[in-house]
């Protein structure tokens, strides 16, 4: 659809130049303040409460990369991230009445998503049986490193970014994608709801207040658990930074 | 930020705190506690150098883009789960819910617009409706009477038709009958072929259930049943011999007219109790023609009746139908031929008429010379009706007429209206009277002037035969109208009830032709309305049987002595039915003259010419005889109805025929006629007093002179009497006409 790819393309120039989740930033606009881009967000949904499908299309496109992205992180498959993507799309839409203002737009689809992933999160952990032998770039396979269930999704997405970065790349490119291997592979490892905080807070840039409101979850506890998190993920990573 | 809940367990609370001052979030104070702390725990502030590194290393991870084909696989996902009436995860919950309520309508209005089309069709269809009624009809070729059948036939003889009508005009629908027999019976009239034609019969076996519908139609009261029309062809006999004769015997049983009209008990009835009515309304003369109507719009007949005679320029009188002024002769009176005659002086000349009766009665025959102008209310009907009791003292006009006529004429002879040269002047009073009343009338004033028509046909057959030579300008005498009544008639049956028809209506009129008469029952049967009419004279069989058509109670009077001499003396006694209960056979039915002396005849030697016949044998003239059964037989025809028909109405006939066939588009058909043998059928030879047949018929009955019988045509002049009641049988008896050999046809 042209109007999605022009959109498509609008909305990628803005992620692209957006900062890399600056903790301390507001991606997702805290309520609605006097950012543009959030202006227009609220802008569109509202459009979308009344019934008009471009607006919403308008709204797919501009947060699109931004779920991604996210979701990935929590996920560590594109392929299910961009299922998921999609579906939280559709939740979204079914769902768009839920959307009274009091959030972003963005925090109120990213909601949606997190949900979605925390539930398949959950739903692939109990059920996944396969072998976790997608080993990360260190050699050990999965049993060795922990033998959770969401390991292969670490070795998984360790190799894509391998394969992807596999040529033409400066030494510190590579170690920088070795570190990313490693985060990656580090973060499938851990809890989904510990990834959870930590793609909101150090990929997404939430503050906690979002996370909050994301979350559900008082401020002490949700302060508890992303030092919780942080520290399963020191010792995921503690071999590769040793 | 610094908030730490309250409601944290210590461990919760240090962990956010540590969390804080990760983030760089704590307040110095709180800070610089966590400082010391790590000051004097350095492998605490090695765990928290290496947080620090790992969201470092997080928050450097590169930023995927989603796959381009996002926006379109959501599009294309709520499409999918747009018209698959689900949200995207598969729920019944619609994104998009479609209205269907349009379709389900839609839908609805199709069904019902099938169903009521269903019912269209349904009901269009045939095979749903009414049953049509379904007639048969089965020529049936009889043999007719031979010139001995009047004394042959018996009223007792049983009927063998359930309804039998014949009709003596002519065979214009020989060969082609129809199921409308009413139509055959209103086309009677004059009975041209004096011999035996073919007899159809036509036969209608309608369903049980169509009985309602059909009673319906043709105007209700009629049972449902079987009825059987007869049709004869030229079997006319000197008594006007065309005629319908109803079996009341078999059609009182399960049985009602075909033509759903005839009502033959009703008519019977009806014409019981009217018969002396109409005998004292001087209808039971010669030479009168009974149209009987019925319809079930008596108002729209009674016009049509008034409109005929009007646009006719046919004077015409209405008849009373009250039974007690009719038996006061109050309206008989009113009927004189003077229309302005009131019925208040008509009453008064009726009672003094009586009264003049009385006292020629009271001198047992003597000439009653007082009459003065008073006679000139006596017609020709009255001298007639009063003629044949002359023998009896009864008649005081005999001794009138005796003692005012003119001597030398020569007078009938018993009974017979007709003159018979060298008949003793004593027993021909009437004829006597006849002819002093022809004198009156021919010199009367008081009689209706009826338009340009010629007036002789009113008088009575011994008039005519007697005043045609004296008075070669008959044609410019005025038309009077039937109006002579015998006052002793009135007496004599003033306790009798009369009822000329349900809806009261009755008319007279003179002077028509046959023809004309015809026309008006014609005129007066619309099909389809249920309404019809017809000319039926009497037969032996029927009226003429009975020997006076309308003296049911056994009194002869003078129309009696005019019969045809198909009557039998001992079938002149009281038959009060119309239709005989037990009607005569063929050969009893079968007049005994009256054709026309053009018309075809069985055994007529015919001379066909069709000049556009060609083929291999074919010849364009063909010289046929007409069979017993009336028709004659042409190449590459069916048999061709002749008897009963001119030549021309023949040649007619052979024409349509060959272009019904589409055998000849436009024939020119010619034909020409030789006499057939007399002697082989006697029947049919023209009742003049040269023919054998009425050879045959003195024979039988000597009373009864040949030479009266009379020469019926369409041109005759009759009287008419035109009857009309609702919902019952059209039926017209005529009495004898006048003498065929004396009479002078006029042309209308």
């Amino acid at each position: 659809m042209s109007s999605f790819s022009r959109l498509h393309d609008e909305a990628a120039d803005a992620h692209a130049t957006s900062p890399v989740a600056p903790a301390s930033s507001a991606p997702g606009g805290g309520g609605g303040g006097a950012d543009p881009a959030v202006a227009r967000a609220i802008d569109l949904l509202k459009r979308s409460q009344r019934g008009d499908r471009s607006a919403y299309g308008q709204l797919v496109v501009l947060y699109q990369d931004r779920v991604f992205n996210a979701i990935l992180r929590m996920v560590g498959d594109r392929d299910e991230a961009a299922e998921l993507t999609q579906e939280a799309f559709t939740r979204g839409l079914s769902n768009l009445d839920s959307f009274r203002g009091d959030a972003a737009p963005y925090t109120w689809l990213f909601r949606i998503a997190v949900n979605l992933a925390i539930s398949r999160l959950r739903r692939v952990q109990r059920h996944r049986v396969f072998s976790l032998d997608a080993a990360g770039s260190n050699g050990r396979s999965a049993a060795d490193r922990g033998g959770n269930s969401s390991g292969d999704q670490a070795a998984a997405l360790i190799d894509r970014v391998r394969q992807q970065d596999a040529s033409n790349q400066p030494s510190h490119a590579l170690e920088q994608r070795e570190r990313a291997e490693q985060v990656v592979a580090a973060l499938g490892r851990i809890d989904a709801e510990y990834r959870a905080v930590l793609v909101m807070r150090d990929v997404e840039g939430f503050d906690y207040q979002q996370m909050a409101d994301v979350l559900g979850l008082p401020l002490g506890t949700l302060k508890s658990r992303l030092f919780r998190a942080r520290i399963a993920l020191r010792d995921e990573l503690k071999a590769y930074m040793s | 930020m610094s908030e730490t809940p309250n409601n944290l367990d210590p461990k919760e609370s240090t962990e956010a705190k540590l969390c804080a001052y990760l983030e760089g979030e704590l307040p110095p104070a709180e800070r610089a506690e966590i400082e010391t702390y790590l000051t004097n725990n350095p492998q605490h502030r090695q765990l928290l150098s290496e947080l620090a590194k790992t969201r470092e290393f997080v928050r450097a991870l590169p930023r995927e883009a989603a796959p381009a084909e996002i926006a379109e696989l959501f599009q294309e996902r709520l499409e999918r789960s747009l018209l698959l009436d689900t949200d995207a995860a598969g729920n019944t919950a619609p994104i998009a819910r479609m209205n269907r309520w349009p379709h389900i309508a839609l839908l609805a209005a199709m069904v019902c617009l099938a169903g009521g089309l269903a019912v269209v069709i349904y009901s269009v269809l045939p095979g749903h409706g009414p049953a049509p009624t379904q007639y048969s009809i089965a020529p049936q070729p009889q043999p007719m009477a031979t010139a001995t059948a009047p004394a042959t036939a018996s009223p007792s003889a049983a009927p063998t038709a359930d309804v039998v009508a014949k009709s003596s005009g002519p065979a214009e629908k020989a060969g082609t009958p129809t199921v409308a027999g009413e139509m055959d019976l209103a086309k009677s009239g004059p009975a041209p072929v004096p011999a035996a034609a073919p007899t159809v019969v036509a036969t209608a076996t309608p369903p049980a259930t169509e009985s309602d519908h059909r009673m319906e139609r043709f105007g209700g009261g009629f049972e449902a049943g079987r009825v059987r029309v007869e049709k004869s062809f030229g079997g006319a006999g000197g008594g006007g011999a065309g005629f319908g004769v109803v079996s009341p015997s078999a059609i009182s049983g399960s049985s009602s007219a075909m033509l759903g009209v005839i009502d033959t008990k009703a008519v019977n009835e009806r014409l019981a109790r009217s018969n002396s009515t109409l005998q004292k309304l001087g209808a039971a003369k010669n030479n009168t023609v009974y149209v009987v109507v019925s319809a079930n719009d008596t108002n729209a007949a009674a016009t049509q009746v008034r409109d005929f005679f009007t646009m006719n320029n046919i004077a015409y009188q209405p008849l009373a139908t009250d039974d007690a002024a009719v038996s006061t002769g109050v309206d008989s009176i009113a009927l004189k031929s003077d229309a302005t005659v009131s019925k208040q002086a008509a009453l008064g000349m009726a009672k003094e008429e009586m009264s003049k009766k009385a006292a020629f009665d009271s001198t047992d025959g003597a000439m009653r010379k007082d009459a003065g102008p008073d006679r000139r209310l006596y017609d020709k009907d009255y001298a007639q009706k009063i003629s044949p009791r002359a023998g009896n003292g009864q008649d005081m006009q005999n001794a009138e007429v005796a003692a005012n006529a003119p001597p030398a004429a020569p007078q009938s002879q018993g009974q017979s209206s007709t003159p018979t040269a060298g008949a003793p002047a004593g027993q021909a009073g009437d004829n006597l009277a006849q002819q002093q009343q022809a004198a009156n009338y021919s010199t009367s004033n008081n009689y209706v002037q009826a338009g340009n028509r010629n007036a002789s046909s009113n008088v009575s057959s011994s008039y005519r035969e007697q005043q045609v030579p004296q008075q070669p300008t008959a044609q410019a005498q005025p038309v009077q109208l039937n109006a002579a009544v015998n006052p002793a008639d009135l007496t004599a049956n003033s306790n009798e009830p009369v009822a000329l028809g349900d809806s009261g209506d009755a008319w007279v009129a003179t002077g028509l032709t046959r023809r004309e008469a015809e026309q008006l029952s014609a005129t007066l049967s619309t099909q389809g309305t249920g309404q019809i009419a017809a000319v039926v004279t009497p037969t032996a069989g029927g009226i003429v049987a009975t020997g006076n058509a309308f003296n049911f109670n056994g009194t002869i009077n003078a129309a009696a002595t005019t019969l045809p001499a198909t009557m039998p003396a001992q079938q002149q006694e009281s038959q009060p039915l119309l239709f005989a209960k037990e009607p005569a056979s063929q050969s009893a039915t079968a007049p005994s003259g009256g054709a026309a002396a053009d018309n075809v005849a069985v055994n007529d030697q015919l001379t066909v010419t069709v000049p556009q016949l060609v083929g291999p044998g074919v010849e364009k003239t063909n010289t046929v005889k007409v069979a017993e059964d009336g028709t004659i037989n042409l190449p590459m025809l069916e048999p061709v109805p002749a008897a009963g028909r001119t030549p021309a109405e023949l040649e007619r006939q052979i024409g349509k025929q060959y272009a019904d066939a589409k055998l000849i588009a436009n024939p020119t058909v010619t034909v020409t006629r030789a006499p057939a043998t007399p002697a082989t059928q006697p029947v049919m030879d023209l009742p003049t007093t040269t023919q054998p047949s009425a050879v045959a018929q003195a024979v039988e009955e000597p009373q009864r002179a040949p030479a009266t019988q009379p020469v019926l045509d369409a041109a005759e002049r009759v009287d008419v009497v035109v009857l009309l009641q609702k919902n019952r049988i059209a039926v017209t008896p005529t009495t004898e006409p006048a003498p065929a050999a004396t009479q002078p046809v006029e042309a209308k």
